[in-house]
């Protein structure tokens, strides 16, 4: 429990001191931000599975940890934002609601993964065993969990959109081909360590199953974490594609790393 | 070694076809967009009496292709070509062909007067 904390803090501490992250808790969207955190729970449930608290192969010990998991963020948030006199005794029930349960979720990442990447050597093993026997499917979402993750620190600050505002169309085109190959190099460089397991299809396969499936995947994730924050409302589609590519460049980077990390 | 599952081929597809789409959208904005200045058209919501003295709301849309920064709206009430109050409000951004909504709370009954609401300065972020 007390690495779970520790992942929470480790994980959450640069969105907890952003402030864009405390205005979005008072002012997103009330059913996008309870449509985040119950689709957190089948999140962290399947991360549960992969990495977890304990070394479970039972769904509803999966789901109980899911549920561990975001209580300890919500309140590692809440100790934390208080200590930063963020959340104050006199604020309205739902500023400070809103405060932690937007900080809640990735908070709850890092508690499931502060197991994963804390845990000692003989977890380490068990979850090697495990990491092999990863399906496709198995691997998607790892990819979608890490761009989940690196997606959601850098999508509430105004540089996100402030970012999109300068660039010409012409830079997302590019941001999209060089976000492309990174993630391609990751792939590449996972083959090498020897953990790929699907090898089939030759390269033009593994780009096409591997490097495309996942960047479009990240895209998703992107758009959704966009529209969560409210950063797509009012906006013209050209311009929501533009933000979608910006965030999306983390976002992939973040997905083909948690494949080589996890 | 086993041939990849049809599903793996199928998920691959879709994400290509996601990622040419969002990519070849994109070319075409950049191929046909002329990279107008920003151009502010402003609609009025609705005027509402509010403790005494009067609130209206907007909309203000970015008909340009290029967004604004900083971008200051005035509303202006005035009867007979005299100024009775004026209110400025700002934006700190508005995209390219974004809406956006804000409001001002006047002394004057608009409705009475001449009220005028446009977009004075921006800046390029």
């Amino acid at each position: 429990m007390g690495r779970a904390f520790a992942g929470a803090v480790v994980f959450a501490l640069p969105i907890l001191m952003t402030m864009e992250m405390w205005w979005l808790g008072f002012h997103m969207d009330r059913l996008r931000l309870a449509l985040m955190v119950v689709a957190a729970v089948p999140l962290l449930t399947a991360l549960s599975h992969f990495i977890g608290f304990e070394d479970t192969f039972d769904w509803r010990e999966d789901l109980r940890d899911a549920f561990i998991a975001l209580t300890v963020g919500a309140v590692a948030s809440g100790v934390v934002l208080t200590l930063f006199a963020v959340i104050r005794l006199d604020d309205p029930p739902s500023a400070v609601i809103g405060k932690m349960m937007v900080q809640a979720v990735p908070a709850s990442f890092g508690a499931m993964l502060g197991r994963g990447q804390f845990g000692s050597s003989g977890d380490r093993e068990e979850s090697e065993k495990r990491r092999q026997n990863v399906t496709y499917a198995g691997e998607m979402f790892i990819m979608a969990a890490g761009a989940l993750y690196l997606g959601f620190s850098v999508a509430p600050t105004e540089e996100m959109v402030l970012i999109a505002y300068r660039m010409t169309p012409w830079h997302g085109v590019v941001l999209a081909g060089v976000s492309l190959a990174a993630m391609h190099a990751f792939v590449y460089l996972l083959q090498f360590k020897g953990g790929e397991t699907h090898q089939s299809g030759g390269a033009a396969g593994v780009f096409i199953r591997f490097s495309v499936a996942g960047y479009a995947l990240a895209l998703l994730v992107s758009l959704y974490v966009l529209w969560t924050f409210g950063r797509a409302d009012g906006h013209a589609p050209g311009q929501v594609i533009l933000a979608t590519l910006v965030l999306g460049f983390p976002a992939a980077i973040g997905a083909a790393a948690a494949r080589v990390i996890l | 070694m086993t041939p990849a599952p049809a599903s793996e081929w199928v998920a691959g597809g879709i994400g290509l076809a996601l990622v040419l789409g969002a990519v070849a959208f994109t070319v075409w904005e950049g191929a046909t967009q002329s990279r107008r200045p920003p151009d502010f058209t402003i609609r009025v919501d609705g005027v509402e009496p509010r403790n005494g003295r009067h609130r209206v709301l907007f909309t203000v849309r970015n008909a340009g292709d290029t967004t604004a920064a900083q971008v200051t709206i005035r509303a202006t009430v005035s009867r007979d070509g005299m100024v009775l109050e004026r209110a400025e409000a700002t934006f700190d951004y508005i995209a390219a062909g974004a809406t956006r909504r804000g409001g001002f709370v006047l002394g004057p009954d608009p409705s009475a007067q001449t009220l005028e609401i446009g977009a004075v300065s921006w800046t390029i972020p």
